[in-house]
């Protein structure tokens, strides 16, 4: 070997790097070239230095106090079981026990497939939109928790205003002649181009139905919009937004809104914002330079960071553990979020954003 | 009363840090199975075993001993709740020093947004005070010690990362390929200016040494 060939190595040999033949040869050479025996003395005696360097440093007792009170916030059996998404709980729980029935791997995984079939189409079955029963048009209507949406945003895709899913109190004909009267003559108008509304003496109303007749004179507090700008990203991210809040309205909450009492209600309108916050988020759009503009995202953060903290008090009073769950899973992501800067540069959002993926968040509260 | 001082002497021997020898008596293997089953005794473990490099590895790469406490904090954490994401058993410390590194990047990131950038050629930050030092030793390690971190905190984020995990905490080219996702070639490249840098800044302290 020649002192071109070993000088090169040098370092890596002294890092233990270089191994075989190569490693022999430079061996053989170091013990007789004063040139290269002399770089690796110099690379020894640096290690050496670097060896000494003593950074005064000592695990702090209370090193272990804190990561161990951070990790009992949310212990690791109820993490790795119950804090997993729905859906990815059924999975692991239908795999192992099939597998300990000891079933083979593609019979196992077939009966898992039929299995959450069977189970899905149950589901869709008992929450699938009932068939509005057919009312008197006048009748009286007492007070239901609706999921409004804009017919125009759904139709549309990428309208200017989408509203996010949440819980409007739409009060008594009775009680609110004005607005019975608006609703009426809005429905006049639209009784030409919609289906006729059917509406339960019960005091039941379809949803959808309202929500495509519903006068949009005033707008609620309770209605929360998303800024047109920031979602006008690519349209592969911006789809679920709007399934999702049509889904919404179509489904879950609004579906089952009759069969809560108000603290559900509360917390499932809790719940949908906090999942459409992080959908706002993963799709708000970087500006010019190096940053992304969410500012809409924080305020709304700080606002459900309140509110989860209060409903997070109510669930643990209740002793409500997978309420709880929910709600713990949501905190970091809203803190992350609250704390961010105005324009954040997009490191830091594609971290945040890198989480929501990774913890499947998401996925997770639209099971919930 | 020797039986009596013998009995007191061994429980403060389980009293002290180092009580959790328990950890060297457990494979990786085993501890990561027992922690994915509930165990928290055996993060407890875990933690006792990998702390001190991890807490070394992250305040040689943000310089600041409090700092290097939070995101140590961080990295544990996070490790704990991502214990399910960890493929191999073995490769823990790897994978470890692999959060680790992600923190404290994290963090500098942050910072440097705050501060600026620091620039390279910027007069080091631990000056050496005159040629002829002090004959005590232990002023002249003291003053090693702010020489080479004040170094490290002038080499840029990968060549730092590159240096500590392979001159301060001794891990091979694979394992710190792994840990921050560089390839071997460019890890070998950064070693290589980062050794340059570090020998030009600390260089009138080497030469005094030798």
């Amino acid at each position: 070997m020649r002192c071109e060939d070993c000088l090169p190595l040098v370092e890596e040999y002294a890092d233990g790097e270089v191994e075989g033949r190569t490693a022999e040869l430079m061996s053989a050479h170091l013990a007789t070239c004063e040139t290269c025996a002399a770089a690796l003395d110099a690379l020894s005696f640096e290690q050496e230095i670097y060896a000494r360097y003593d950074r005064g440093l000592e695990v702090s007792p209370t090193l272990w106090a804190r990561v161990s009170a951070e990790i009992a916030r949310e212990p690791l059996a109820e993490s790795h079981d119950e804090g997993r998404p729905f859906l990815t709980r059924l999975r692991h729980n239908l795999f192992a026990a099939l597998g300990a029935l000891n079933v083979r791997p593609a019979l196992a995984s077939a009966l898992a497939l039929l299995i959450a079939g069977i189970i899905v189409g149950s589901l869709w079955l008992t929450h699938r939109p009932q068939a509005p029963a057919k009312v008197a048009e006048n009748a009286p209507v007492k007070s239901v928790i609706v999921s409004p949406t804009s017919p125009a945003a759904v139709s549309s895709g990428g309208g200017d205003v989408a509203p996010v899913a949440s819980p409007l109190t739409v009060n008594s004909f009775e009680e609110s002649p004005g607005m019975a009267e608006t609703y009426r003559d809005n429905s006049r108008e639209y009784a030409a181009e919609s289906k006729p509304r059917n509406v339960q003496h019960t005091a039941e109303v379809d949803v959808a139905t309202l929500l495509v007749d519903a006068p949009a004179a005033k707008p609620n507090p309770n209605i929360v919009f998303i800024r047109p700008d920031d979602h006008a990203a690519d349209a592969a991210d911006n789809a679920p937004l709007f399934v999702n809040a049509s889904a919404s309205a179509h489904g879950t909450v609004a579906n089952d809104a009759r069969l809560l009492d108000p603290a559900e209600t509360e917390l499932a309108r809790h719940v949908e914002q906090a999942q459409m916050l992080l959908r706002s988020f993963k799709n708000a759009r970087p500006n010019e330079g190096d940053t992304v503009n969410v500012a809409y995202e924080r305020k709304l953060s700080r606002r459900l960071l309140a509110e989860n903290a209060t409903l997070q008090l109510d669930a643990e009073t209740r002793g409500d553990k997978d309420t709880k769950q929910v709600l713990d899973s949501i905190e970091p992501f809203l803190l992350d979020i609250a704390n961010l800067r105005e324009q954040p540069s997009r490191e830091e959002v594609r971290s945040i954003r890198e989480r929501v993926r990774k913890n499947e968040i998401i996925a997770a509260l639209q099971v919930y | 009363m020797n039986e009596r001082l013998a009995v007191n002497t061994m429980s403060l021997e389980l009293g002290q840090p180092g009580a959790h020898a328990g950890a060297l008596m457990n494979s990786t293997q085993e501890l990561v199975a027992r922690v994915r089953a509930g165990d928290e005794e055996a993060f407890r473990l875990i933690f006792d075993r990998y702390s001190r490099p991890v807490l070394s590895f992250i305040f040689d790469m943000v310089g600041d001993r409090s700092l290097a406490e939070d995101l140590a904090q961080e990295t544990f954490v996070r490790a704990y709740r991502g214990l399910d994401s960890l493929r191999e058993e073995t490769k823990l410390s790897t994978w470890l020093f692999a959060i680790a590194k992600n923190c404290a990047r994290e963090q500098l990131r942050t910072r440097r947004r705050h501060e600026g950038n620091v620039e390279l050629d910027a007069e080091p930050a631990f000056e050496l005070h005159d040629k002829a030092r002090t004959p005590s030793g232990q002023l002249l390690d003291k003053e090693l010690n702010g020489v080479i971190q004040g170094a490290l905190m002038k080499l840029d984020e990968d060549k730092r990362t590159v240096f500590t995990l392979k001159v301060l905490q001794q891990r091979s080219y694979d394992e710190i390929a792994e840990i921050t996702g560089f390839s071997v070639g460019k890890l070998k490249t950064d070693l290589h200016r980062a050794r340059a840098e570090m020998r030009r800044r600390i260089g009138p302290y080497l030469g005094g040494e030798q």
